[in-house]
């Protein structure tokens, strides 16, 4: 966001306009619709990853260190 | 030259894409109704597990040599194609995700979710992939500055405003859908055992059927949309090995699947669509992107590609990067040999 945000109105810093660059046929619709979509789908995700990185951790590790030390010493 | 080189070297990624990624679309799309047990889902799955994300590799691989050597073609392909590129991103994602998931989720009913959106993301894939290139073939309303813009579908008719979809882009996409199926069909005979392989056998007779049928109206169709596709085959009549070969490809796979001998069914499912791209790519040569608008608007080789100095440079590179790209390839599937099964341990 800084780097995209900072840059305008550039789209490649001295060298060429946002408003040169941006597509003629793409719609604002198309646009929003895409964003949303990939809001969706990203907030998704990223609830995924939280419930099984949680779920991950709750189970804990398989075997605890102190018990493979014991493991060793015998 | 250089045009001739880049044109073909994106085309060869292509095929690479299609032949690699398409079995283990076709997988996902059996994994809709082919595996009935959960062992045999696994086995399935497993059967692509190590090798599916690699194989996508070649699309993103592909795209980037589109973008280096024909950047006009890109610019104009990625805006008026933008909605139905993203739905194919998402696709993707989508795909991924759930396969990938499927390992960290053990409770029913979500794992039922998830193998449906996986074979459906796989089946919509295919169909898009046949789409899209239907859509290169008959040409987009390309307007005089190289922009152009198509609605997902008008009246089904492809003319000088089609839509998305038509008559003759469905075709494509159904093409596709049973070739990829049964790509990924004869994948399972060689990669799975028992049941499953029997079943996925049982499966290749029938869709063969269905897919010389369709291979002869696409064909057929693609001469009425765009009869001069024939231009270069008879300029070149040797040329002509190429749709020979479009049917020796199928018989060669009907012999060696009646014959037992997976592994060769499955070269000739290889080189059937590697045969079934290489065609329209010289049908439409030094095309890349027909306009419907007349003739003056096509995007050509000459018009589309970048400079001298930026393609010697990046063949250079492009030699060296798909040569560790074919080694990594060779040596994964080298490792990947034999069946496997409900237990094989996740990648």
């Amino acid at each position: 966001m800084t780097a995209e945000i900072g840059r305008q109105p550039w789209l490649i810093y001295g060298l060429m306009r946002t408003s040169e660059g941006y597509s003629h046929v793409v719609s604002s619709g198309n646009g929003l619709f895409t964003l949303i979509g990939f809001m969706g789908l990203y907030a998704l995700l990223g609830l995924l990853f939280t419930v099984l990185v949680y779920r991950e951790i709750s189970r804990g590790p398989e075997a605890r260190i102190s018990d493979l030390h014991a493991a060793i010493a015998d | 030259m250089m045009g001739f080189i880049w044109f073909w070297l994106v085309a060869v990624m292509i095929v690479g894409y299609v032949v690699l990624d398409g079995f283990d679309l076709g997988v996902g799309i059996l994994h809709l109704f082919l595996p009935r047990t959960e062992g045999e889902k696994r086995a399935s799955l497993h059967s692509i597990g190590p090798v599916w994300d690699g194989n996508e590799v070649w699309l993103l691989a592909g795209g980037g040599t589109l973008y280096f050597a024909f950047p006009l073609l890109y610019a104009s392909a990625f805006s008026g194609f933008y909605l139905p590129l993203m739905i194919v991103l998402w696709l993707l994602v989508l795909r991924g995700v759930t396969l990938e998931l499927r390992n960290h989720v053990d409770m029913g009913v979500w794992l039922s979710l998830l193998d449906g959106v996986f074979g459906l993301s796989s089946a919509l894939l295919a169909i898009f992939y046949g789409a899209a290139l239907a859509n290169v073939l008959r040409g987009v309303p390309l307007q005089t500055d190289g922009y152009f813009f198509l609605p997902l579908w008008t009246n089904f008719q492809p003319g000088v405003h089609p839509g998305i979809l038509d008559w003759y882009t469905i075709i494509g996409g159904l093409v596709a859908l049973v070739a990829l199926t049964l790509h990924g069909a004869l994948w399972l005979t060689i990669k799975v055992s028992a049941d499953l392989e029997e079943r996925a056998r049982k499966l290749i007779g029938p869709l063969l059927l269905v897919l010389i049928l369709l291979t002869f109206v696409s064909l057929i169709g693609t001469i009425v949309v765009r009869p001069a596709s024939l231009d270069n085959y008879y300029r070149y009549p040797i040329t002509f090995v190429v749709p020979v070969g479009v049917l020796a490809a199928l018989a060669s796979l009907w012999w060696f699947n009646r014959n037992r001998h997976p592994v060769k069914a499955f070269l000739s499912s290889s080189f059937y669509l590697f045969f079934m791209l290489a065609g329209p790519c010289w049908g439409v040569y030094p095309t890349l992107l027909p306009a419907t608008t007349g003739a003056d608007r096509d995007i050509t080789l000459s018009r589309a590609i970048s400079g001298p100095h930026t393609l010697s440079v990046g063949l250079a590179w492009w030699l060296f990067g798909m040569t560790l790209a074919v080694a990594y390839v060779v040596f994964v599937y080298s490792r990947f040999k034999g069946k496997a099964d409900a237990d094989t341990a996740a990648h």
